[in-house]
């Protein structure tokens, strides 16, 4: 006993302490963004944000705010560091599924500092398991500056149609080329693979839309490898903002909601794929 | 066809979200364009290239068939579901005047490796059903298969032409004005008689069972031809007036008076590759078991049961009284 009451009392000592009665919401949105095993985390006093780059052409950031937690301490600014989100995820479901009806473990976590380990502590109906993940020097992220250059499409739609559009990539296509345009065809994603192209087109008009925001014309390619990472997110999510800049870099946001019924936000940037293959 | 698969897969998804299908030929960019319009504005368009190729010109007529059949597809289909579908590659209908009898068609030469079925529609089953002479045709299950499912799915009936083995067998449908089709199948040709087959065992003998089973004549015909053969054979001709073996399967039960019919099937049909692995046993060849010594276990059994005598790691030398001799080793050649 004497044992875990100075654990306890280690465990109160850390730069951060968070702790939430769900520890499915987390997982949830961990799980969309897991098809890289590291990912950068930094913590501030708004939430926390989870970073997973791929092969420096895309990045997606999880942010997971303060209300979706029932106690949120932190006492420096800003911490980052580096894990391995896989294990993160595999701690975090040590209990498993669970049924539909059975209480979902809680949650806490604990930070001490530069250095320590992220300590887990889950409890679930009197049973409590506690890990450690290491932490390591975290990496320098891409900043795609994404309102740097004003020009900006926008269109924010519900998530039922992209959903099937992704899903239904043509898999043998190597590229995929999205166009948003102020006049017909509006949004159209094409595919152009070994049998040859397809294209859906949404039109401006359609109820799933719920914004449209378009000055140009932007067509841009890119590489199927890199989107797919976006598909996890996106049929989690309830509703997508599919943003393109003049330089063609490609901006997907995703709104999604928890299981206790919060709401959280995964962004999924990508480069776009250059015509005359030049770095 | 993969690609048009693709774009038409999940038929379910389909028929909620897709108002209209366009297609249309683009000969000059040899593409054919597929479009969907479907809910909230949606429009999906496919280019697909094609490619010209010579068209297979199948040789058949028809109305030179001797014989043939009309059936609801529902009820073929049904049959058809009791054969396993991902192993069994091709199927025999025999038909009689009084019954068709579906059978697995196996290329194996040790019938108890795999799962026989038989399966039996009297002609009552069917809505036309007119043979001149008794035949056995055996046909490739997928592509009938996907006939049927399709028929069957929408409700249509299902003609048969044919005449004989070797010639094709013509499945046709149609649901005028919407659509019609001909499935034109090769079917196999009746390979010579394996082995010395006593014709007598096939038909004549009183038959020691109150089932009724195929013929057996392929279960002795083995056994004269290769004597090594795995055992498992062995072992279940000395079982007698077994009921239905677990392999079997019937549709219904068939009344004795059908015995007959099934008997002269059998003296007319050749077998192709021996078929169904069944325990009947004439009276004459019960005997002839009874004075056979039982031969040793089949490999696999005995590998089984003496599982560490086939380790490498087996040393006999380290069991207890692995030096008392119960049995000296007999003589050599005996």
């Amino acid at each position: 006993m004497s044992i875990y009451r100075q654990e306890e009392r280690e465990i109160n000592d850390g730069q951060f302490r968070a702790k939430t009665d769900n520890v499915k919401n987390i997982l949830q949105i961990l799980k969309t963004m897991n098809f890289r095993d590291q990912a950068n985390v930094v913590l501030s006093p708004s939430g926390i944000k989870v970073t997973v780059e791929n092969v420096k052409c895309a990045q997606a950031n999880a942010f997971i705010e303060t209300d979706l937690f029932q106690e949120y301490e932190i006492e420096e600014e800003m911490v980052i560091f580096k894990l391995n989100l896989t294990s993160w995820i595999e701690c975090l479901n040590i209990f498993g599924g669970g049924s539909a009806g059975a209480a979902s473990p809680s949650l806490k976590m604990v930070y001490r500092g530069h250095g320590y380990p992220l300590v887990l502590e889950l409890e679930e109906d009197g049973v409590v398991t506690d890990c450690e993940i290491k932490t390591e020097e975290p990496e320098d992220t891409l900043d795609f500056d994404f309102f740097s250059t004003g020009v900006m499409n926008k269109i924010i739609m519900r998530s039922e149609c992209l959903k099937e559009v992704f899903t239904d990539l043509d898999v043998t296509s190597e590229m995929m080329e999205i166009l948003m345009s102020p006049d017909a065809p509006y949004f159209r994603v094409s595919t152009f693979g070994n049998y040859g192209t397809s294209q859906t087109e949404i039109s401006m008009e359609s109820e799933l839309v719920e914004h449209f925001e378009c000055k140009q014309t932007l067509k841009q390619r890119y590489r199927m490898s890199l989107i797919k990472p976006s598909i996890k997110p996106l049929t989690a999510a309830l509703k997508v903002s599919v943003r393109m800049d003049a330089r063609g870099f490609l901006c997907l946001q995703f709104m999604i909601r928890t299981e206790s019924h919060h709401i959280c936000f995964i962004e999924y940037f990508c480069c776009p794929e250059e015509e005359d293959g030049d770095d | 066809m993969k690609a048009v698969l693709n774009i038409f897969k999940g038929i379910h998804n389909l028929e909620r979200t897709v108002q209209r299908c366009k297609l249309t030929l683009k000969w000059e960019d040899a593409k054919l364009v597929i479009q969907l319009t479907c809910h909230y504005g949606i429009v999906k368009t496919h280019n697909l290239s094609f490619i010209e190729c010579d068209a297979l010109q199948a040789v058949y007529d028809k109305e030179s068939c001797p014989n043939h059949m009309v059936s609801d597809s529902r009820v073929l289909l049904g049959a058809l579901s009791s054969f396993h579908q991902q192993t069994l590659e091709e199927i025999s209908f025999c038909f009689t005047p009084r019954n068709l009898i579906l059978k697995s068609h196996v290329e194996e030469p040790d019938p108890s490796k795999v799962v026989h079925t038989v399966v039996t529609l009297t002609r009552g089953e069917f809505e036309d059903y007119n043979i001149m002479s008794n035949c056995e045709l055996t046909v490739c299950l997928k592509e009938i298969r996907a006939l049927l499912a399709f028929t069957g799915s929408t409700g249509i009936s299902t003609k048969a032409y044919f005449s004989g083995p070797g010639s094709p067998i013509i499945f046709t449908y149609d649901s005028k004005p919407l659509y019609e089709g001909t499935l034109v199948l090769a079917t196999l040709v009746q390979k010579a008689e394996v082995g010395t087959q006593p014709a007598s065992k096939s038909s004549h003998e009183p038959r020691a069972s109150t089932s009724i089973r195929k013929a057996s004549s392929e279960v002795s015909v083995r056994k004269n031809n290769l004597p090594n053969s795995a055992s498992d054979d062995g072992d279940v001709t000395e079982v007698q007036d077994v009921t239905f073996p677990l392999e079997n399967s019937r549709v219904e039960e068939i009344p004795h008076q059908q015995k007959d019919a099934v008997r002269d099937d059998t003296s007319h049909s050749e077998p192709v590759v021996p078929l169904s692995r069944n325990n009947h046993k004439t009276a004459q060849e019960e005997e002839e078991d009874s004075d056979t010594v039982p031969s040793s276990p089949p490999a696999k059994r005995s590998k089984f049961f003496f599982r560490r005598c086939f380790e490498a790691t087996f040393n006999p030398d380290t069991l207890p009284g692995h030096n008392i001799i119960l049995a000296e080793d007999s003589d050599e050649g005996d």
